[in-house]
């Protein structure tokens, strides 16, 4: 026999040799009406739209109305991603998801030493009010559900503004994420998540040493107190907008599994809801203002049922710890970003159809948003065509192949209601662990975390080296490079003298603005966040009009809380 | 001089935080015996330049997830030119489009190591080619 038909007999005579779940669930040959005898529908399920929510937070979800169709978009300066925006709006996007790069993610201005290299490569510089009303330039904000992660403490402030100036009253804008919940957040024990924290006036450097610590717990108190005061504020009067966004998705980007997604951000929100609570603020008025960002992975049963569990462990922790009682808040909203570490670079076309996966098991999940990967997710911020096939991806989703018909078409099935109830387990025991270290900050502190990350991801890729796992064009079914499709990646069409242009802009505007008007607004605000001010959202606006630049304004809210100005340690108040 | 420990110094330079596969490489550098020291993110070129110096690394091994690489890589390479490193082994992983590879081996990068690479191979690469190119 030829080596070649060899190949096709062993192929012919292969078994699925794989026994769990991509997140390491030991997983059955088969299910049936055994596996879930101990299930009550009425208590643990529950039809969808009624308590706990695990089919799905409304009676008709699809029905009543489709998800949004929300793209990440982050090009390399504000105007050309308003042009991409208008472009996916115009092919039919529903919603708009915007991105920073990352000076930007980290407050510092597109001119700083530290910045050399990286603005506009992964996403978008926003340094000035007029980057925020440029991004958003056509787009009425009160159509338009958008999600705005605040990378730059300008991003609600200019927001407001911009309502003001398209005379939006604030009651009716649609916008999420622009409240940054002040609480650590579980990759925060990564080197990189510290700079973030840091930033926030978490002061990683400082955390769990023994220096100062009055002053440490003072910090904490003035960012928990803004956040309460913003949150008051938005809660009064901005009805539609969901301010906090708690963001799993970068926890299972780490390399861990779907039961550590979802329990470690829940951790970190219910540490959050003790600080607030502890506050005087009302449950039943804070949970409903809270979403959550997660992944989806490829292994798409796993995934549908999580997200089944996270609703359902949700709304038992809030009625159970927090005796919540009103219905906005035992449901669990959420937007998903099909998983970024799945998409490879070997092969990249192949990743249009594992973005399709991710994207089929969030709808069979029963999202309220999702974003799908452009398949050149692995090499860059995606091109244009990236970008349209990832959302004609979701439209042929939604329009074609009739899953947005029915609520929870997977409910009933007994191998997803027993996985559910295996995950509900397994996040509920994980919360669990993790509040008896004293809450999710401790468990960061005392390096639980950090370990159970490196732990995961080295057990993946010893599977992987092992082929124990199998990734398609990665560790199996290979071609030699060579012959691989090399796509374009965005950085080589993008003509960088815009980012230059971009920077040399940004300098002249802050040498040209009236200075006195920049360093009142600065002081102020500095002023106000020393001194706990209940209204810094109004000084940060006032920061807005007067020119003031984001790395300018988290400098001045730094030195408010007592950290030096420059996060990077090289820059000096410029108004001292 | 076969024998001798092989030095490997990683880190990141850049505002990037993305450290789960130098994170990873540093483990199965470790358990194929060679002695690494991670540096961790937000390193400068001239920072990992210095501890080089310091170290007597035989290996410099970067990671760029940023989209950064072929900026950043290029001031790494002046750095080693300043501090006189031309003999050590630059490596490079993370989300590395193809058509920049030559690039940055004209830049001076020994090996490219991009995403989804075996752990193995890159292992492979630095015990044949690290102490080879040092004089």
């Amino acid at each position: 026999m030829s080596k070649k038909s060899q190949k096709v007999k062993s192929g012919y005579f292969e078994k699925a040799e794989r026994g769990e779940t991509w997140s390491g669930i030991p997983v059955k040959k088969v299910y049936t009406p055994k596996d879930v005898r101990d299930i009550e529908y009425a208590q643990q399920v529950g039809d969808p739209g009624h308590f706990p929510y695990t089919r799905g937070i409304y009676e008709d979800m699809y029905r009543g109305r489709l998800w949004s169709r929300r793209q990440i978009t982050g090009c390399s300066t504000p105007q050309l991603t308003n042009e991409r925006l208008q472009y996916l709006i115009s092919q039919g996007e529903s919603a708009i998801n915007v991105i920073c790069d990352q000076p930007t993610q980290i407050q510092i201005d597109s001119d700083h030493p530290w910045a050399e290299g990286s603005v506009g490569r992964a996403g978008v510089p926003i340094c000035t009010m007029h980057d925020v009303w440029t991004i958003m330039d056509g787009i009425r904000l009160d159509e338009t559900s958008t999600m705005l992660t605040a990378h730059s403490p300008l991003t609600l402030p200019s927001y407001l503004l911009l309502a003001d100036h398209q005379g939006v009253p604030y009651s009716e804008l649609r916008v999420s994420g622009v409240v940054t919940p002040p609480t650590v957040s579980a990759p925060v024990c990564l080197y990189g998540g510290r700079l973030h924290a840091d930033q926030q006036g978490i002061a990683w450097s400082e955390v769990g040493s023994d220096k100062d610590r009055d002053a440490m717990a003072s910090m904490q108190q003035k960012r928990m107190k803004e956040w309460a005061d913003k949150l008051e504020f938005i809660i009064r009067n901005c009805d539609k907008m969901y301010p906090a966004n708690f963001n799993g998705y970068i926890i299972r980007e780490t390399g861990v599994g779907a039961v550590e997604e979802v329990a470690w951000e829940f951790a970190r929100a219910f540490e959050s809801f003790e600080m607030l609570t502890q506050r005087g603020l009302d449950i039943n008025q804070i949970a409903p203002k809270v979403s959550f960002t997660f992944s989806a992975m490829i292994d798409i049963l796993e995934e549908a049922a999580k997200f089944r569990a996270a609703r359902r462990v949700w709304a038992r922790n809030l009625k159970e710890k927090f005796s919540a009682t009103d219905t906005p808040a035992l449901q669990m909203k959420f937007h998903v970003n099909t998983a970024g570490v799945m998409m490879e670079r070997q092969q990249p076309i192949i990743n249009i159809i594992r973005a399709a996966y991710g994207a089929l098991a969030a709808v069979l999940g029963g999202t309220q948003s999702l974003q799908v990967a452009g398949y050149d997710e692995a090499i860059a911020i995606p091109t244009e065509e990236a970008a349209t096939i990832a959302l004609r991806t979701q439209q042929i989703l939604a329009y074609e192949t009739g899953i947005a018909a029915t609520a929870d078409p997977l409910g009933g099935s007994y191998y997803i209601e027993s996985l559910t109830e295996k995950l509900d387990e397994e996040m509920q025991r994980s919360i669990d662990t993790i509040e008896s270290m004293g809450g999710l900050t401790a468990a960061v502190i005392n390096g639980y975390i950090d370990r159970e990350m490196e732990k995961a991801w080295l057990k993946v890729q010893q599977e992987l080296e092992n082929k124990e796992r199998i990734i398609v064009g990665v560790n199996e079914f290979t071609i030699p490079e060579e012959e691989d499709v090399d796509v374009e990646a965005y950085h080589h069409q993008v003509d960088f003298d815009l980012v230059h242009r971009y920077i040399d802009d940004l300098k002249e505007f802050k040498r040209t603005r009236p200075k006195a008007k920049v360093k009142k607004a600065l002081e102020d605000l500095r002023h106000a966040v020393e001194t706990g001010d209940p209204e810094i959202l109004r000084f940060e606006m006032e920061c807005c009009k007067a020119d003031c630049t984001t790395g300018e304004v988290a400098g001045a809210k730094r030195m408010g809380v007592g950290l030096p100005y420059d996060i990077m340690g090289v820059l000096e108040y410029p108004f001292g | 001089m076969s024998g001798q420990q092989i030095r490997v110094l990683l880190g990141k330079i850049g505002l990037d935080g993305h450290d789960r596969g130098i994170r990873m490489i540093a483990t199965w550098l470790s358990k194929a015996g060679m002695e690494v020291v991670y540096v961790g993110t937000h390193q400068t070129a001239e920072s990992m330049a210095r501890t080089a110096v310091d170290e007597d690394a035989d290996v410099i091994g970067l990671s760029f997830q940023g989209a950064d690489h072929i900026p950043l890589i290029r001031m790494m390479a002046e750095q080693m030119k300043a501090y006189g490193l031309e003999d050590r082994l630059l490596v490079v992983g993370g989300n590395i489009p193809r058509r920049d590879i030559s690039m940055l081996k004209e830049m001076g990068v020994d090996g490219v190591f991009p995403s989804g690479s075996s752990m193995s191979r890159c292992v492979d690469f630095i015990k044949k080619n690290a102490l080879k190119k040092r004089k």
